[in-house]
């Protein structure tokens, strides 16, 4: 009667409200991960760019490839009939086995990595001795030579045998029997009748029959001549933080963008940079213009002297082209902030033909490489810089349960950069409306504002921000999809109240403490 | 609602509080059978005031002012506990147990839900005001316990026909049960809230399984009498248990425990933004929490309690005499109760009465009843707590009722 009674009535929610507090970030941003890198290096006490990519980054293996190489040797007899006692040499040949590369001449390489599998079939009714010698393939010296004795066999169904063998470390001079030629492979095969076997017969029709297959080969050199080969690219990347730039400027000081050509292959190559080009956020386009110098042009090509030396003497030619303020738009180019950075080159190599006389080599230290490197003070002036970062937010409250009713995300920010900043969450709908915005309570302020830090001994200001979550944006939290964060960035000059340029000193570093102050209504 | 709520209340209590401190009038006369219907609602606490549990047992706002008014209230350790029950019994005096002429035998059954918890002034504070009041401070959890069972009870027994002394053995089924207890509870913040440093030992347990039964138990009730000189005079005393026994959880029970340090300061911004947040499906908050999780099946005390003192006499020649004794919950946050009180025969089918209570759940209390009684009925309505009854700054609320009836 008492459960019946009870679980008739409903108890009204007891509701009461309490405060909380609690660490959310606790984080510190410095650029030393850079430093680590060597991305960022440091001069006098404060920060420079010290930024390197590699573009293009080719070996020997990318540049002479050599497939998997197959040869089948046949070997019959002229004679409708022929007796043969245990012992007989019946097949002694030397032959010539072209390799199978494309737009390539090759005269002599080593293999660093390869095998060789060997099948052999024998049709008469006596084991028989297989002896293989490549005469042109040695190591320490000493000719590769392998012997198989393959087991009795007949016409329809030979006697088998095959093997397997590591050939790495073998140099292979491919120039022929002659020794005037290239791509070829010489063999030599001896095949007896077992000494211990019995006197058998071979027909016309008995095929002897070698199949070698030269598989998985890699090389550490290669001479020859490489073919007039052209590698052209034009590359893409995207650096995403510039796409969240919206609005404002960066003013950079004087840098030195620096293209380098190296080339470690003994082969004559020319270069040519096709394009320099950047597209900033607002679609804005700027090409990289050279205007003062006159040994270098986009589009017009350069010669590359080949690699001097040979192994560890090798000694890589280098071509440098350099870009500063004061023969090119680079100021311009860079303060263009571009989020798409495309680059064109071409590198053709062997641009006069055969003109070495197949004396094009490559060493296994060898490498073809274009790299661009920037260097540039960290001294940053921003001016209303503005960055949008937008995040997807799924958070929902329900009403009838235990929610925040109020909040304040407090930052606490420990500023050792001379950057000021202001920060702004524009909270968005479904379609993409506006339901609200919670502006920082205070800017950001620069370092120069503060004291010395007695952690780094740099100038450090402590700003604290409120970001006060209202009743109205609790009450639609479920509303909200998107957060938008947009961080407007200066580096004042309170002298002048003006923005510009920032030496970043060295130690510089954000301190970020975030905590929230939620009021909850507890309800059950 | 709330009349609705009352009017259970009354009628659940009335089923339950007739084991209470309202006086069992021993009652020497002769009949055939009896049945006893009792019960009890009672609340009380040393912190609590009534404006304050009233809201939070049938719901309604906690404002600031109640909050803030209840909490400077509280002590360093506080005391709360609810006992809500109702039992049924029928004696019989006819029928010989045991071939002994002056045995009967009794039949009850009772229905029980009884909670008490112990807890520290910060644990109600961080509870209800949040933990921002305790910035740049020490909160101090350890020593808060809690514990909660709801079970039913069915006994048979063997009851004295003259001296009214009775025992039965009783077997319970267990329906609900929540017990807490941290050991160990220090949680200290810096005043700028930017770090926590918590050092928590605890444990929690409550039953999971949805079936009625989680587990089963036997007992013994032992009432007791006996006539002793008291200044000369007979007076009747009893010796009192009421569910004394173990039960044993055959449904699995679930038990979080903790035993860690922890020291917070806040995420890293690579842990809460990327592939690799701590937000990611990965996360399990016990285990980063290091709370340990399992079922277990656990034999457990009965809150079952002990009550001695002496009783009123149901013929007695004077028209007052005093009633007085102590009560104790073994297993429960509950200090030892002391009791005393006078009972005044108005009439011979009237009586009234007064006591004053120090212990239990909460502190002094005075409280009060009335009895009727016509030909073979009889019926009592008391309340342990007369200033709780009506003041919203009381610490308790209590009621019981007993009837009976003669056959």
């Amino acid at each position: 009667m008492v459960s019946i009674l009870f679980s008739s009535c409903h108890k009204k929610k007891t509701i009461w409200n309490s405060d909380w507090t609690a660490p959310i970030v606790n984080d510190t941003l410095t650029l030393d991960k850079y430093v680590k890198t060597s991305m960022i290096t440091v001069n006098s006490g404060y920060y420079e760019l010290n930024f390197k990519r590699t573009i293009l980054d080719l070996n020997l293996t990318e540049i002479v490839k050599i497939p998997d190489t197959t040869f089948s040797k046949l070997f019959g007899i002229p004679f409708s009939n022929y007796t043969l006692a245990p012992g007989t040499s019946f097949v002694n040949s030397i032959e010539e086995h072209v390799m199978n590369v494309v737009d390539l001449e090759l005269k002599k390489i080593r293999l660093s990595k390869g095998v060789l599998s060997i099948k052999l079939e024998n049709p008469i009714k006596t084991p028989v001795i297989f002896k293989l010698q490549l005469p042109g393939v040695y190591k320490n010296g000493v000719i590769f030579e392998q012997i198989y004795t393959a087991p009795a066999g007949t016409t329809s169904i030979p006697g088998i045998i095959e093997g397997v063998v590591d050939i790495s470390g073998y140099d292979m001079d491919l120039t022929g029997v002659n020794g005037g030629t290239f791509n070829k492979l010489q063999s030599r095969f001896t095949v007896t009748t077992d000494p211990n076997g019995i006197t058998t017969s071979i027909t016309n029709n008995d095929i002897t029959k070698a199949t070698i297959t030269l598989k998985d080969l890699k090389i550490d050199y290669a001479r020859g001549y490489f073919g007039n080969k052209v590698i052209s690219d034009s590359t893409t990347s995207t650096i995403d933080m510039l796409n969240k730039i919206q609005s404002g400027t960066i003013d950079f000081p004087a840098s030195i963008l620096k293209f380098t050509v190296t080339n470690g292959l003994k082969v004559p190559a020319k270069t040519t940079l096709t394009l320099l080009e950047n597209t900033n956020s607002n679609g804005s386009k700027v090409t990289l213009n050279v205007t003062g110098q006159s040994a270098f042009q986009f589009g017009e090509a350069f010669n590359i002297d080949p690699a001097t030396g040979s192994w560890s003497t090798l000694v890589e030619s280098e071509k440098v082209i350099e870009f500063t303020s004061l023969n090119s738009n680079l100021e311009n180019y860079l303060e263009n902030l571009g989020a798409i950075q495309k680059i064109g080159y071409s590198i053709q190599l062997n641009p006069w033909g055969n003109s070495s006389g197949g004396w094009n080599e490559i060493f296994p230290t060898s490498r073809l490489t274009l790299d661009v490197a920037q260097t540039m003070p960290l001294s940053i002036g921003l001016n209303g810089l503005t960055l949008k970062n937008t995040f997807d937010f799924n958070i929902k409250q329900n009403t009838e349960k235990t929610h925040v009713i109020s909040g304040d995300l407090i930052m606490i920010a420990t500023n050792g950069f001379p950057i000021a900043g202001k920060i702004i969450l524009d909270l968005i709908g479904v379609n993409g409306d506006l339901i609200g915005s919670i502006i920082g309570s205070e800017v950001l302020q620069s370092s120069l504002l503060g004291n010395a830090s007695s952690v780094k001994g740099i100038p450090v200001s402590t700003t604290t921000i409120h970001f006060i979550l209202s009743k109205d944006i609790l009450s639609n939290l479920e509303l909200i999809k998107k957060v938008t964060v947009t961080s407007v960035f200066n580096t004042p000059n309170y002298s002048t109240n003006l923005s510009d340029q920032k030496q970043i000193p060295e130690g510089a570093f954000l301190g970020i403490k975030l905590k929230g102050s939620f009021k909850l209504e507890n309800r059950y | 609602m709330n009349i609705k709520i009352v009017i259970v209340f009354l009628i659940f209590t009335g089923g339950i509080f007739s084991q209470q401190l309202l006086p069992i009038q021993h009652d020497t006369s002769r009949c055939n059978q009896e049945i006893i219907l009792g019960g009890t609602g009672e609340f009380g606490s040393t912190s609590l005031r009534n404006e304050f549990t009233s809201k939070l047992i049938f719901g309604g706002e906690i404002t600031e002012p109640i909050k803030q008014s209840t909490f400077r209230k509280h002590t360093a350790i506080n005391r709360v506990g609810i006992d809500l029950n109702s039992e049924l019994e029928y004696r019989n005096y006819n029928s010989s147990m045991f071939k002994k002429e002056n045995l009967g035998f009794l039949v009850r059954g009772g229905y029980y839900a009884i909670g008490s918890g112990a807890y520290s002034r910060e644990a109600f504070g961080l509870t209800f005001n949040g933990n921002s009041d305790y910035l740049g401070e020490t909160i101090n959890l350890a020593g808060t316990s809690f514990s909660f069972l709801v079970f039913q009870k069915i006994g048979f027994g063997v009851i004295n026909k003259v001296t009214k002394s009775n025992v039965s053995l009783n077997l319970f089924n267990i329906s609900d049960v929540y017990t807490g207890r941290i050991q160990k509870g220090l949680v200290v913040q810096n005043s700028e809230g930017t770090f926590l440093d918590a050092d928590l030992k605890g444990n929690f347990t409550h039953s999971t399984s949805s079936s009625y039964s989680k587990g089963i138990g036997v007992g013994i009730d032992i009432d007791y009498r006996i006539l002793l000189d008291v200044d000369s005079k007979k007076s009747t005393f009893q010796v009192l248990t009421k569910n004394l026994g173990v039960a044993h959880y055959s449904q699995g029970i679930e038990t979080y425990s903790v035993d860690s340090s922890y020291y917070y300061m806040g995420f890293k911004l690579n842990q809460i933004y990327g592939d690799n947040s701590i937000f990611s499906d990965s996360l399990s908050l016990l285990e980063a929490l290091n709370i340990n999780r399992k079922s277990e099946k656990k034999t457990i005390f009965l809150p079952g309690y002990i009550q001695i003192g002496k009783i009123v006499t149901e013929n007695y020649v004077r028209k007052v005499q005093s009633f007085y004794g102590f009560r104790m919950y073994p297993s429960l946050a509950f200090v030892p109760q002391v009791y005393i009180g006078a009972h005044f025969s108005v009439k011979k089918w009237m009586s009234v009465g007064f006591q004053g209570s120090y212990g239990g759940f909460s502190n002094l209390r005075v409280g009060c009843y009335f009895s009727l009684s016509y030909r073979k009925y009889s019926v009592g309505l008391a309340s342990q707590d007369i200033y709780g009854a009506f003041s919203k700054k009381g610490y308790g609320q209590s009621i019981l009722v007993r009837l009976r009836w003669k056959i």
